[in-house]
Formats: C-alpha cells, sequence, structure tokens
C-alpha cells in the first residue's frame, strides 16, 4: 500500500504491481544410495533482488545428486558447503537477501579413515537461474585427533583450505576495460588467477575451546572504494581498482563451566574482498563469508543499529559473558569493539540482559544496551556524528494457564543529538512495544508499533515539519503440525546503505505479507 | 603421511603454472567511424544528488568521458529523488517534477550513481542503468562504434529581453525505420557553485555541471512519426522556453545547454542519435 510519506512509493510494488510473493519447494530422496534433492523456487514481483525493483523469474534454484561409493562421496549439481568457518569459502542461502551462491558443478571427499577427510570441488557460482562465468575450484583436508586422558579432554581439530578463483575471459576483458581508462599512475595488471588459504583449527582442552582460522588471499585486482583515482582532467574522486594480497586472523576462545560461559573473540581483516568477478558489488558474487564480530540482536530497536563485515579494513574484539546463578537466574555481559586498522572507532555495543524465571508461571527478561554506530563509514553519510543510543529494554511472559500465554516487550532507544543538524542523531528517539498472545498449539496473535518519539535529521518530513511516525505492524500466526502460516500488515522505516561504491535503498514497507511453511 | 602426500599433491595442483600477464591498451581509443558520414554523438544519462557520497566519483568519470569523446558525447545530470534532497550546506535544490519523473522513466537502478548510456542494456547488465562507473567510457566507446540512422540539427535563438528560447530541431532519416520515433529535448545548466557530499565529507563548493532543469517534451519522449521514416525524410519540430528569473548563481542564460535525441520503438526505443546546443 502506497505511502509516500514513510517512503513507501516510487517502486513498482507500490505504484502497479500491487500483489507479488516468493516460493520455494525443496524435496529430498534418497533411493538405492543415491541422494536426490531438487528446489522449485519462483519469485514474482518480488523485491528480494532489488528493494527498489521488481523481480520475477521462476526454475529450478537448485538439484543434486549424490552417492557414497566405499570412502568417496560424489556429489554433482548445486552444492552448499564451506571451508573452515567460511573466510576462504562459503557457499550458502539467506533468503531474506537473496543470497543463494551454491557452486554449480562437482565435489568429491574421501574419508582417509574416520577421523581425516579429503574435499575437492570445482564448478561456477549460481547467480539466480544461472551461473557467473568465472570458474572457482577447491581442496581442503580436515581431520581430528583425540589425545584426552582418562583425566582431562583434549582434542584438536585441524584443517587446511585452498580456493583458486580463475576469470574467464569476457570478465577480464571488461576488468581490463576500467583499467584502461586509468592513468598510468592508477593502473594495476590485474590476474586470472586468484588464490586463497586458510589454515584452521579448534583445540578442545577440558573447559576450553580454541579455534583460530589464518587467511590468506593472493594479490588481485578488486574495488577499493575509498582508494583515490585521479582522472584524465586531474580530478580526484573515491574509488578504483587496486590490486593487493589480503589476509584474515580469527580466534575465539570459550570457556564453560559449572554455570560460567566465557566467550572471546577477536578478528583482524585487511583487503579480502574475494568474489568470483572484481566488478560484482554489494553481496554480489562473494567466494567466502567473514563472520560478523557484534552480538546478533534480535529484539527491534537493539538491532536497529547492526556493523556489516568491513572486508577490507577491519580489527574487532568480543567479549560474553554468562552466568546461571541458579534454575531462576541467568545473567549476561557482551562487549564487542570494532576499529578499522587504522584505529578509526567504527562500532562499540555494551549489552547486558538478566533473566528471571518464577516458577512455570512467568519469566521476564530486561536489560540496556549502550551502543556507538558509525554511520559515516557503514552507510557513508557525510556529515553525521558517530550514532549514539541507549536502549533499555523488557520482555515479560506470563502463562495464563496450560494453553494461553501473553507475552510484553518495551523497548525505547535514546539516541544523541546531532548538533550540527538541530535534532537528534539519525532518526532520534524511538519507542517499541510489542503485545503477543498464543493459544497453544495453534495460533499466536503480535500486534506492536515503533514509534518515532523525537524528531531526528532524518525523521520524515512534510510542508517543510517533521512528521513523528508510527509504524504498526500486526500478525497472526497458525501452527499445525510443521505446517505455519502467518498473515502480516507491516508498515516498516525505511534505510539507505551505501556499501562498496554505491548506496543502495532499502525502502520503508507498507502492505499485507501472507506467509506459509510446510515440512513433510 | 597419507594426509601430508595429498596434501603436497594438492597444493602442487594449485600453484602449479605461472599466469601470462594481462595487456592493458590505452584507454580512450576513438572508435572510427568508416561506415557513416554522420557522427554518432552518444547520450549518457546520470542518476545523481547532491546528498549521494559516491557521485562525485561518477560525475569525475563522466568529466573525464566528455573530455576523452570531446563533442561526441552528451549528457544530463538528473538530481531526481533518491539522494537528491539538499545537504545543510546547499543554497540551490536542484530536484524538480521533470527529473523525479525521468529518474523513475529510467529506473530500475541498484544505487547512485548510475548511468544510462543511449538507453541501451547492455550484456552483463541487469539493468538499463549501470552502476559500475569504470564500465561507462568502455560502453560509450561501444557505442560510438555504430553508425546513427539519424542526423539531429538544432538552431536557438535567445531573446535577451524576455529571456526566452526559440528551438528548432530537424531529424534526418539516414536509413529507413518503422514504428514510432520519439523525440526528446531537455535544459541542462552547467556551472552551478553549490554543496555536494563526497564520502564522508560535504564539499561546500562543488561546481555542478549539466543540472537537468527541465524535459520540454515529455520523458518518453514526443512522438514525430507513429509511421517510421525513409531515408533522407526530414522531421522538424519547434519548442520555446523561458529562462526563470536569475537567482544567485542559477539560471544564468550563458551556463544553459538544449539536449535533444532521437529513439525509435523498432531499435527497442534505444538512442539512435543525441545533440546539444548551448543557448548563447
Amino acid at each position: 500500500m502506497r505511502d509516500s510519506l514513510i517512503g513507501a512509493a516510487n517502486i513498482p510494488q507500490y505504484d502497479r504491481q500491487l500483489f507479488g510473493g516468493q516460493a520455494w519447494l525443496d524435496l529430498g530422496y534418497s533411493i538405492q544410495g543415491f541422494d536426490l534433492g531438487l528446489r522449485f523456487d519462483m519469485f514474482n514481483n518480488s523485491n528480494l533482488l532489488n528493494p527498489s525493483d521488481s523481480y520475477t523469474g521462476e526454475g529450478i534454484g537448485r538439484w543434486h545428486v549424490a552417492k557414497t561409493i566405499d570412502k568417496f562421496n560424489i556429489r554433482i549439481g548445486h552444492i552448499y558447503d564451506q571451508i573452515g568457518s567460511g573466510i576462504i569459502y562459503r557457499a550458502f542461502e539467506e533468503r531474506p537477501l537473496l543470497i543463494d551462491n551454491p557452486l554449480y558443478g562437482v565435489r568429491l571427499i574421501y574419508n582417509l579413515n574416520e577421523n581425516w577427510q579429503l574435499k575437492g570441488f570445482s564448478g561456477r557460482q549460481k547467480f539466480l537461474f544461472s551461473e557467473y562465468q568465472p570458474v572457482v575450484t577447491g581442496a581442503s583436508i580436515e581431520g581430528f585427533l583425540d589425545l584426552s586422558s582418562e583425566e582431562k579432554l583434549f582434542t584438536l581439530a585441524p584443517g587446511f583450505g585452498i580456493v583458486n578463483r580463475t576469470l574467464d575471459d569476457d570478465t577480464m576483458d571488461r576488468v581490463v576495460d576500467i583499467i584502461s581508462t586509468y592513468s598510468q599512475g592508477d593502473r594495476v595488471t590485474p590476474v586470472h588467477n586468484t588464490y586463497s588459504m586458510s589454515f584452521f583449527n579448534t583445540m578442545i582442552a577440558g573447559p576450553f575451546s580454541w579455534y583460530m582460522e589464518a587467511a590468506y588471499k593472493t594479490a588481485e585486482a578488486y574495488f577499493d572504494p575509498t582508494a583515490v583515482l585521479t582522472d584524465i582532467n586531474g580530478v580526484e574522486s573515491f574509488g578504483k581498482l587496486v590490486k593487493r594480497d589480503g589476509t584474515v586472523l580469527y580466534t575465539s576462545l570459550s570457556y564453560a563451566k559449572s554455570g560460567l560461559g566465557i566467550t572471546l573473540e577477536g578478528k583482524r581483516t585487511e583487503s579480502f574482498d574475494f568474489r568470483v568477478d572484481p566488478n560484482l558489488r554489494l553481496n554480489r558474487g562473494l567466494v567466502n563469508f567473514i563472520p560478523p564480530m557484534n552480538r546478533q540482536n534480535t529484539y527491534r530497536l537493539l538491532a536497529r543499529y547492526s556493523p556489516a563485515t568491513q572486508l577490507l579494513s577491519e580489527r574487532a574484539l568480543q567479549a560474553d559473558v554468562k552466568y546461571r546463578w541458579n534454575k531462576s537466574l541467568t545473567t549476561n555481559v557482551n562487549f564487542s569493539y570494532i576499529t578499522d586498522l587504522d584505529g578509526k572507532k567504527l562500532y562499540q555495543e555494551l549489552y547486558t540482559e538478566v533473566y528471571y524465571k518464577y516458577k512455570r508461571l512467568w519469566t521476564i527478561k530486561g536489560g540496556i544496551q549502550l551502543l556507538q554506530y558509525n554511520q559515516e563509514i557503514y552507510e557513508v553519510k557525510p556529515d553525521v556524528p558517530l550514532v549514539e543510543t541507549f536502549v533499555p529494554y523488557v520482555d515479560f511472559l506470563y502463562k495464563i494457564n496450560r494453553k494461553n500465554s501473553i507475552r510484553f516487550e518495551l523497548q525505547y532507544m535514546n539516541t544523541g543529538e546531532d548538533e550540527k543538524a538541530g535534532y537528534g542523531q539519525d532518526y532520534g528517539d524511538w519507542l517499541f512495544a510489542q503485545v503477543e498472545y498464543a493459544v497453544a498449539p495453534h495460533w499466536s496473535f503480535v500486534v506492536s508499533d515503533m514509534y518515532n518519539m523525537s524528531a531526528g535529521k532524518q525523521t520524515a518530513e512534510e510542508n517543510g515539519e517533521k512528521k513523528l511516525l508510527h509504524f504498526p505492524r500486526i500478525d497472526i500466526y497458525y501452527t499445525h503440525k510443521a505446517n505455519r502460516f502467518s498473515l502480516s500488515y507491516i508498515k516498516q522505516v525505511e534505510g539507505i546503505v551505501c556499501t562498496g561504491g554505491i548506496c543502495r535503498l532499502e525502502p520503508a514497507f507498507s502492505g499485507f505479507n501472507f506467509s506459509a511453511s510446510s515440512s513433510f | 603421511m597419507r594426509s601430508l602426500v595429498f596434501l603436497g599433491l594438492a597444493l602442487l595442483f594449485f600453484v602449479s603454472c605461472e599466469e601470462q600477464p594481462v595487456f592493458i591498451p590505452d584507454g580512450g581509443i576513438d572508435p572510427e567511424d568508416t561506415t557513416s558520414s554522420v557522427q554518432k554523438v552518444v547520450l549518457l544519462e546520470e542518476l545523481t544528488g547532491v546528498s549521494c557520497p559516491n557521485c562525485p566519483a561518477g560525475t569525475a568519470a563522466l568529466e573525464s568521458i566528455l573530455t576523452v569523446f570531446e563533442g561526441k558525447v552528451v549528457s544530463t545530470a538528473i538530481h531526481g529523488k533518491f539522494l537528491a534532497q539538499p545537504t545543510s550546506q546547499n543554497v540551490y535544490d536542484f530536484r524538480n517534477e521533470d527529473a523525479e519523473d525521468l529518474e523513475n522513466f529510467l529506473a530500475p537502478f541498484l544505487g547512485k550513481p548510475a548511468a544510462v548510456i543511449d538507453r541501451t542494456e547492455f550484456e552483463g547488465q541487469d539493468f538499463m542503468t549501470v552502476d559500475n562507473i569504470g564500465l561507462w567510457q568502455s560502453l560509450v566507446s561501444d557505442r560510438l562504434a555504430i553508425s546513427p540512422q539519424v542526423s539531429i540539427d538544432m538552431t536557438t535563438e535567445y531573446n535577451d529581453s524576455n529571456r526566452q528560447v526559440s528551438l528548432t530541431i530537424d531529424v534526418t532519416a539516414l536509413e529507413d525505420m518503422e514504428g514510432n520515433i520519439r523525440l526528446t529535448v531537455l535544459v541542462n545548466e552547467s556551472h552551478i557553485i553549490d554543496a555536494q557530499s563526497d564520502q564522508n565529507i560535504i564539499i561546500p563548493e562543488y561546481e555542478h555541471n549539466h543540472v537537468l532543469r527541465e524535459v520540454l517534451t515529455g520523458v518518453s519522449g514526443d512522438i514525430i512519426s507513429t509511421v517510421g521514416m525513409t531515408e533522407g525524410e526530414v522531421l522538424s519540430r519547434s519548442y520555446s522556453y523561458t529562462i526563470p528569473d536569475q537567482n544567485g548563481g542559477e539560471w544564468i542564460p550563458g551556463n544553459m545547454e538544449l539536449v535533444s535525441f532521437v529513439t525509435a520503438s523498432q531499435l527497442n526505443n534505444e538512442v539512435l542519435q543525441a545533440a546539444s546546443s548551448y543557448i548563447e
């Protein structure tokens, strides 16, 4: 439903293509040692591919045939897989972002013995219903060593992987076309073949678990949006293809014993934008996946500012401490801190949580989040201060009886001042409230509202005046066995995300959504 | 031991060969047109905005193209809606209804900056809009290599007393064509000094060129023929435009330019030929 005040307008779905949808049907079958899989995908007037456009297409989104013969496993078709934590290679599906990048090719796994496995694969990365032209080939060896004694658990799970990406001639021609327009000082010589490799290991010693991974990528031409390009007129601008090698170091140390859980994580990333084609931007064509280093928040306002993983320059630390005091009371503190390699602060979050359960009657969860978010870097917004927010939140669940329960959520976001703009930072302050009434085992009714209670620089304007808007949402869920249906009315605030040298509008949403998922 | 042997073989497999270096030719090679006596002129419609932090890079690429292919490319900078709202430091507002309509007409686009080159959807691109700035020059070069199907002659007269511009356009067919033939006329203004977002800063005195001020025809063009054209046929159209009163550093007649171009339904509404003429 068109609503120009919140920005839900001027895209096909609001102007003319009033109905649309997405569907996936995943089928699997095993017969005589063969594993067969097929998925039908359909996108009708969908804005998943490009939020400001409409995409329609349907067909076989994935198929595979696999067979295990003695120590060999062979799989052909579309293959989801990863090496280590995914830093050098990950083929995966993320439907809300329409990331679906399995390798279309072949994979062989050979079990050297019960603890060691060798893997090799080759193919081309899928995009929608076709494939990118460049070829991706990889291999890994992973093992498991149990060095435990009767007194102490001690295991190692080491591995090594290597991935090659070979550009096809058409893709290379486009790269050369771009570089040929550069002045001599800006030119680099691209390569067809790029290799990335990593060594990884998980060590478990008693209550400790330590994962580490070190990755290296050979020098290749990739797009750096911060690099300065001098054009033929002597004018300097940002963004050009550069050629450098890249590294990622990642480690995670966990301790868990007697109700206490501690996790410390660290990551350093330098020049590690690894795509099937260096001309691709945003989330397209990524060969790998570098894990984010902040808490994955689920509450609406707590998740409003989330830092995208920086592929070219990032240093990140995260600590998470959880303690279970008794059967009723659990506390959690999480701290994450992210800078670029020059030390510029990108993100800082302190999150606290207290969870209390009173018999089987009610539970309460609450805490605060203190956050700093570099909007200049994550959204390439000029002339904005570091966004600073303070969010107290509470979640209360009351079980009325065995079948009926009611849950309340309340969150308030206090945002710092943008002194230059004379308003609050970004959209200013928000209040979010939600009530969920569940009738087990089938029904759930949810009503929520997100209210822009104090104006910020980005708050909507009408006739030159800031409008403090409500963004309500109503959901009805029905669950029957493995089937789940939902009908929602949604009004959602818009945002702009700039990355990789271009800005992308994540438009506001206003309308109805029906969803059905079923397993059989 | 067996694992190490496999590992060694895998490494050898991956790094055993060394590839030959890629040859980078000199860019900006002006394609020789040997098939036509009329030079093809390419239209580049730039989707931009003063609040678009990546757009100065696009504008720099465009200016470079205009230098390399001097006289063979005309352009317009469309400050539509997306990221075109004035920054806190802007004096002027470049947005207008025609620019917004044209931006919507050329959509979809993944983001800004983006360019539409001769309204052609190129191989390997999702849309008519091209968001990879680096590709613009080679795509312009590709379009310059084709022979134009029409020629355009523009005659302008400017009356300083009432700030009125009279424009006559003659479109001559260089080959037979069928279907609807459309003519579009735009008004641009250059050399306007005002603020522009650039990455993490705002440049207070940025020179804005080719800013789209008005579309004198419909944004998809005026139909000048519904039955195509035969070789040698000439179709003429006249337009008049009154320049608004000067406002500080904008609406200066000497900085204003008229751009016209012709599209044909038979040829996917791609731009067959473009032309431009300064008002003074």
